[in-house]
Formats: C-alpha cells, sequence, structure tokens
C-alpha cells in the first residue's frame, strides 16, 4: 500500500538536523510537515567551523541573510586550506584555494606554469591571485558587493554552536519547522522493516513517512534500528582523536586568517581557524602514534608559551561510513552517516549535498522510497569515494618520516582508486575527464592545486605534442597577475570586512 | 588635487570668488553626485543612476558623465556638453566638512587650490568679520544641498525596500573586438515597478518618486549619447553598448 510523504521527522538538533529540516521545509512547504526532535540531554558535537563555498547557496536558500549569518555566527569568510610542513617539517607549505585556476576551462595550466613563470613562485601563485590574497589577510570581497556575491571564491569558518542556534531561530519562526524538545525513548518498527514512530518522553508516539538520522555518531535509527554496518576506514586514515580549544586574539585589530591553516605534526596535523572573536585550535591525531600527553604537549607547543590552554575538548571517532545511508523509509545525514576525519572541511559539505539531494528528489510516495533510496545510496557512495581518495592524495604526497607518516604511505593503505590516478597522473594532469561523475566531490582543480602543490612532478614530455597551448597559458598567467595588481588596491583587509559588515552589512541588490 | 581646508575670516580675509568657467577641476570626474530633485533636469544629458561608494556599500544617486574611468566626456576647454551641470559640481571651490568644534555638524571647506579662488577679482566672502551676502548664499545653498541629500536617501531606502532596484551590467565592445565589462550600476526594475500596489503609486507621486523614477528609465538611453561622445574623442573606439539586467539571486 502506498501513501504520500505528509511528514518527514528529522531526529538530532545539530547543524546536520537543522540544514536538513531547513531544506525540506524550504522546498516542500506546499505539502509536507517537516518536525524535528531535538533531545534536551545530548551536547552536539560542535566541531566543524569550516564550510566550503557550497554554504553560500544553503544559506541563500534557506532565505537567511549574509549580514545576519556573519554577525550572528562570529563567522569569516574562508578562501582556501593552507597545508605546512606537509611534505617535509622544513617550513613548506602550499595551498588549496576555492577559486579555479584563471581560464580554467580554456587551458589547463599545470604543463606551462613552471616554464611561464620561470621557476618563480608555486602553482597556486601562477594559477590564482587568491593565493597573494590569504598570504596578506585580503579579504574575498567588499561592503559594495551585494550578499553571497564573491571577488574571490570563498565559504566560511563559523561558530558551530552559534550556528545551530540561527538555523534553529529561522527554521522554526520562517521555514515552520515543528520542533519538539524531547527524548526519543524507542523506536517502533513496522513488519515490513520501515520506522513506524518514535516513542517520545513527553510527546508520545510520533510517526512520519520519513525518519532522517541526523542523530550523530550514535547513529540511533540508521545503525541501531535498521542495522545497517558502519564501514571503517581506519585502514586507510589513521587518526581517531582529535583535542581542541579556543584561543583568544591578542589584540582587538590582530588580523584574522582568511584560510584554514592546517599544519602536520609527528602523528597528525593541527587545524587553526580565525572566527572574529577567537582561534578554533586542534590536533587531530592517531592513538597508535601518541599518547594523549604528547598530543597536548604538541598542541601546547604550537600555541606557544604566551597561551595557556584553560579547556580542552576531545573527540574520539572511527573513520568510516554506513554501508548505505538509505534504507527503507531511514536516510541518514551528517554523522550518522559517516565521519572520516577533518581535513578539507568535508563534514559539512556532505551534511548539504546530502540534505538538497532529498529535498530534490524526495519521494511522491512511499512506493517510490526503495528507487530513491537506491539512487541516493549510489550517489552518495560515490561521494565519500572520492571524499576518501582526495583525503588520501594529502597523506600519499608527503614526505615526511615519523611511523604515523609512514604507514599513510604504505601501499596496502591506499585505495586502488587513488592508486590508480596516481599512476595516470605521472604522465598527465588531472584533468575534468576523471571526475565524470556530477557528484564527484572535489574537481579537477582541487586535485591539481594539491598535486602540483605538494610538488608532485607530471612528465609531459611523452606527449609532448598535446602540449602547444604555451601561449595561451602564459596569456591566463598573466591576467592573473593584472587582476592581482587591480584587487590589491580594492579589496579591504579581512578584519576591516567584518567590521563593516557588522556595522552596515551587505545589500541584497 | 584640491586642498580643502576649513574657511576661516581672519585666513581668507582677501579671498575673492571668481564665476564658474570651464568646470575643468571636474574634467577627470566620470560620475558626479545628484540628489532626487535634479534627476528630470539631469536625464535631459546623462544616464542617471545608482552606484555603491566603496567605503560604506551605500547607494548614492549618480549622473554618468562618461564611459572610462577617468575621463568626463562632457568637458571641453571651451564648452560643456551637456544642457544641465550637477549642483555638485557647481559646489567648487567649496565643499562640507566635519566641524571640529561640533561634533556631528558640518561646516563650509574651501579648496585653496581652486581656479576659482583670487585675491584680485571676484566676489568677496569676508567684509572684516562679517560674511558677505555672497557668502551667505552659498551657504543657503549647501544647506539646501544638504536636505536634498536627505531626501534622496530616503527615496533610495524606500527603493530598496519595495524591491524597486536592480544591477545593470554595461558590455561595452569596442570596434577592435575587444570588450569591457561595467558593474556596480543600480536602476529601476521595471518588472517589480509595474507590480507596485495602487496605494503606493498614489503615495509616490505626491511625493514625485515617480517623475524621478520615470526620469531615470528614459536617461538609460542617454548611454548612446555617452559612446557618441565617447567615439568623438581619441579613445579607443566603441562599437556598442550592451545593457544586462541582473535577474537577481537563486
Amino acid at each position: 500500500m502506498s501513501s504520500q510523504i505528509k511528514r518527514i521527522i528529522v531526529l538530532g538538533g545539530g547543524a546536520a538536523g537543522w540544514i536538513t529540516a531547513g531544506l525540506l521545509a524550504k522546498k516542500h512547504a506546499g505539502g509536507v510537515t517537516v518536525s524535528l526532535i531535538e533531545s534536551p540531554d545530548i551536547s552536539t558535537v560542535g566541531v566543524g567551523e569550516g564550510t566550503w563555498p557550497t554554504m553560500r547557496q544553503t544559506l541563500a536558500k534557506l532565505g537567511i541573510s549574509e549580514t545576519t549569518f556573519i554577525q550572528k555566527c562570529s563567522a569569516t569568510f574562508k578562501q582556501a586550506s593552507k597545508f605546512v610542513n606537509w611534505i617535509n617539517p622544513n617550513n613548506d607549505a602550499y595551498y588549496h584555494p576555492f577559486s579555479e585556476p584563471q581560464g580554467f576551462n580554456k587551458v589547463d595550466l599545470s604543463p606551462y606554469w613552471r616554464e611561464a613563470t620561470q621557476g618563480q613562485g608555486t602553482f597556486s601563485q601562477a594559477a590564482t591571485f587568491q593565493h597573494y590574497l590569504c598570504e596578506n589577510g585580503l579579504a574575498p570581497k567588499t561592503i559594495a558587493n551585494k550578499q553571497y556575491e564573491a571577488v574571490a571564491n570563498y565559504g566560511y569558518h563559523l561558530d558551530a554552536g552559534k550556528f545551530i542556534e540561527l538555523l534553529r531561530e529561522h527554521c522554526t519562526t520562517e521555514l515552520k519547522v515543528e520542533l519538539f524538545s524531547d527524548t526519543v525513548e524507542h523506536v517502533l518498527m513496522a513488519e515490513n522493516g520501515d520506522i513506524e514512530a518514535l516513542a517520545t518522553k513527553n510527546n508520545g508516539k510520533l510517526s512520519a513517512q520519513l525518519f532522517v538520522d541526523c542523530s550523530g555518531m550514535r547513529s540511533v535509527l540508521l545503525g541501531k534500528s535498521l542495522n545497517v554496518p558502519f564501514v571503517p576506514c581506519d585502514d586507510i586514515f589513521f587518526s581517531d582523536t582529535a583535542i581542541a580549544t579556543q584561543v583568544p586574539y591578542p589584540d582587538s585589530d590582530t588580523p584574522i586568517s582568511s584560510c584554514t591553516i592546517s599544519t602536520a605534526q609527528d602523528a597528525g596535523w593541527i587545524w587553526d581557524i580565525g572566527l572574529q572573536h577567537r582561534r578554533g585550535v586542534g590536533y587531530v591525531y592517531s592513538s597508535q602514534f601518541s599518547t594523549p600527553e604528547q598530543a597536548y604537549d604538541t598542541l601546547a607547543q604550537y600555541l606557544g608559551s604566551a597561551h595557556k590552554i584553560d579547556k580542552i575538548k576531545t573527540i574520539n571517532f572511527t573513520p568510516g561510513h554506513r554501508e548505505i545511508f538509505w534504507k527503507n523509509n531511514c536516510v541518514a545525514v551528517g554523522l550518522s552517516a559517516g565521519f572520516l576525519e577533518p581535513l578539507e572541511a568535508s563534514a559539512l559539505m556532505l551534511v548539504e549535498t546530502s540534505a538538497n539531494l532529498i529535498a530534490e528528489q524526495l519521494p511522491a510516495n512511499t512506493q517510490q522510497m526503495a528507487m530513491v533510496a537506491k539512487r541516493f545510496n549510489t550517489s552518495m557512495l560515490m561521494k565519500w569515494r572520492g571524499v576518501i581518495d582526495f583525503l588520501k592524495l594529502h597523506y600519499v604526497l608527503s614526505e615526511r618520516d615519523t611511523p604515523f607518516w609512514v604507514k599513510n604511505r604504505e601501499p596496502s593503505s591506499v585505495p586502488d582508486t587513488l592508486k590508480e590516478l596516481l599512476e595516470l597522473w605521472r604522465f598527465r594532469s588531472p584533468s575534468e575527464y576523471d571526475f565524470t561523475d556530477n557528484m564527484e566531490a572535489f574537481s579537477a582543480a582541487s586535485y591539481q592545486y594539491i598535486l602540483y602543490g605538494a610538488g608532485f612532478k607530471t612528465d609531459f614530455s611523452s606527449k609532448a605534442y598535446l602540449y602547444e597551448k604555451s601561449a595561451l597559458a602564459t596569456k591566463q598567467i598573466t591576467l592573473n597577475r593584472q587582476r592581482l595588481e587591480q584587487l590589491k588596491f580594492s579589496l579591504p583587509r579581512h578584519r576591516e570586512l567584518l567590521e563593516k559588515v557588522n556595522q552596515v552589512g551587505f545589500s541584497t541588490i | 588635487m584640491p586642498n580643502y581646508v576649513l574657511l576661516d575670516a581672519v585666513k581668507h580675509q582677501k579671498k575673492k570668488i571668481l564665476p564658474h568657467t570651464n568646470f575643468k577641476h571636474a574634467a577627470q570626474q566620470h560620475h558626479a553626485s545628484l540628489t532626487i530633485n535634479e534627476f528630470v533636469q539631469a536625464s535631459t544629458s546623462f544616464p542617471v543612476v545608482f552606484m555603491k561608494d566603496p567605503q560604506e556599500g551605500k547607494l548614492h544617486a549618480t549622473a554618468l558623465l562618461g564611459i572610462i574611468a577617468g575621463k568626463n566626456l562632457h568637458f571641453t576647454p571651451s564648452d560643456w556638453l551637456g544642457t544641465y551641470v550637477p549642483a555638485s559640481i557647481l559646489r567648487a571651490p567649496f565643499e562640507l566638512g566635519p566641524d571640529l568644534q561640533n561634533a556631528k555638524t558640518l561646516t563650509l571647506y574651501v579648496d585653496e587650490d581652486s581656479q576659482y579662488l583670487s585675491e584680485n577679482t571676484g566676489q568677496a566672502l569676508f567684509d572684516g568679520e562679517n560674511q558677505t551676502q555672497s557668502l551667505l548664499q552659498v551657504q543657503k545653498v549647501f544647506a539646501d544641498y544638504f536636505k536634498d541629500e536627505i531626501e534622496t536617501q530616503k527615496f533610495i531606502a524606500q527603493l530598496l525596500d519595495c524591491n524597486l532596484l536592480t544591477e545593470i551590467e554595461l558590455v561595452v565592445q569596442y570596434e577592435n573586438s575587444g570588450s569591457m565589462k561595467i558593474k556596480g550600476i543600480y536602476t529601476i526594475n521595471q518588472s517589480t515597478l509595474r507590480l507596485l500596489s495602487d496605494a503606493l503609486i498614489i503615495d509616490f507621486n505626491k511625493k514625485d518618486y515617480l517623475v524621478a523614477i520615470h526620469a531615470m528609465l528614459a536617461s538609460l538611453g542617454q548611454v548612446n549619447r555617452l559612446i557618441k561622445l565617447h567615439n568623438s574623442s581619441e579613445e579607443q573606439k566603441i562599437a556598442g553598448v550592451q545593457m544586462r539586467i541582473d535577474s537577481g539571486e537563486e
């Protein structure tokens, strides 16, 4: 028997829950009630303070003004990830900027940039002015740009706790998401394996046609009730612990970094994220290769003697994801679907992608559910596979020699899909045709930034006849330089723009 | 570069004001501020649009005097090539600036390097300690202008409120096949204007907003006049300009 989707229940009031509930409510306001159950007793993880540029579309879709978002979430503009000491411990650094290489659709710069720049500078410097913007603390836009409009592509750094508050407020008042502050005591299953209802402490049985599991790592519905197995990736990624702390700025005019700074350490790496009022810093490491005391010392050393760590939060995790993400009438979004590690801030991106996909492809009735679920699983598995390969690439390119890094390069730890790509890239650069699936997480541009940023050498000589666009490539590199000369003077400093956003805000036109 | 200093009875005792001749001080200005009550007259010569200032991102009413930055196509050494001169250009050699004695008050400044300032001929500014009739007249003009600017800001706020503004992008096509995009110009959104409620139409009419709106829309045709003026200068010739209306977010 088929029935229409009249009600969707989202379990969990973290960022994943509210983003999913919001996007569903916005799209299906006409015919579906979206309810969210938030437990008053369970705290959210509250990490995941970096976003992709996709967050701009997500916020715009939800109808949140960029000014409100920046003011309420202490948000800042993120233009890149900067990888420090990833190749060797001697102060090397490279960027993965959000802006594509100049003229990316016209010509691939990778075979030409070394010659065109005569060995001066790095791939990202030749390819995009954004490298300079990050190095010099400039903002990706001006106050005269309208909201969500970019001069240089950007995402955000945000205060996760405040972000959840803003989403809760917006979703309940503007988007009419029905909120239950309640605890689920048990899950009632139907004979066909569907979830029939959630039995709550104060609101009795709450039933729906579709349940979205945003319950975090506990994966209450998909994992526990529907028994979908967890596929660990701890044979690929070795980090399993994160310690996080908050660091105040020494002065109210200390420059705010406009990129996530990721600095490699002996048994993992340290993230450093600049918000408006403080930095968020944490060490994600492998407990096989570091004791908690050593990890603490590593973090303390990174922060320097001037900063005393007063509060520290520890998060333990097993990298991996569920075998499938949608089973029967239950779909998992966020940590309940899986988590690999914080590198490249893929967690919120996966939430946005899943939520958009569910909202766009919501089955018309319960009979359609299995087909939609199958397609969703295929797409999302592809997405996870892409994220796994891309994150692993960062480790494979390292030349660091502590046991953690050596283990990360062991061939048995590298997925075959990535091995194959690396072999192909010995003789040609990453191309869009390597990533033909439109659900691919990272583009060829991202792979190029990492590969050539890390110093990977592709031997283009065996197919030299393919590379006769040197004039066009040089033109793009010159265009990029010219654009930079203009932007140096027109773009404000990152902190200065944030202050203006707090005073006057962006206009909507 | 102008050199504005606080107008002072002692310091400027001997200064006299000369009448405007060829507006050379605006030769490098490719746009000029307007107030709402100038829109109709300005629209007979220039495109009347809104532009944002880069410091605050606030919208201001503007007459486009040229196409490329730094070149006022209406200036020639012998003649002003328009039927109207914006009041903001007529302000020279004076300007409003902060009064250092009273916070939040504006007072007159004078450009000491201005070609319109002399010690020999012209209208005196001071007669001993007293201000002359000419200076009092200047002060009145500035006081009125200040009020008009506030009215203009109210107008813009109402347009924003009613979602009546849209960005236009000018794509300048040069004869040698190169092209240039000009962004950051805003005008009336005709499709939302058509949907404006009857009550607001009446309200707008009473406030003289309707006439200003129509003057702005009609004035967009003056872009063609700018191209004509541009092509008669030594600059690279323009084959045409395409106007693209912003389709909005999402």
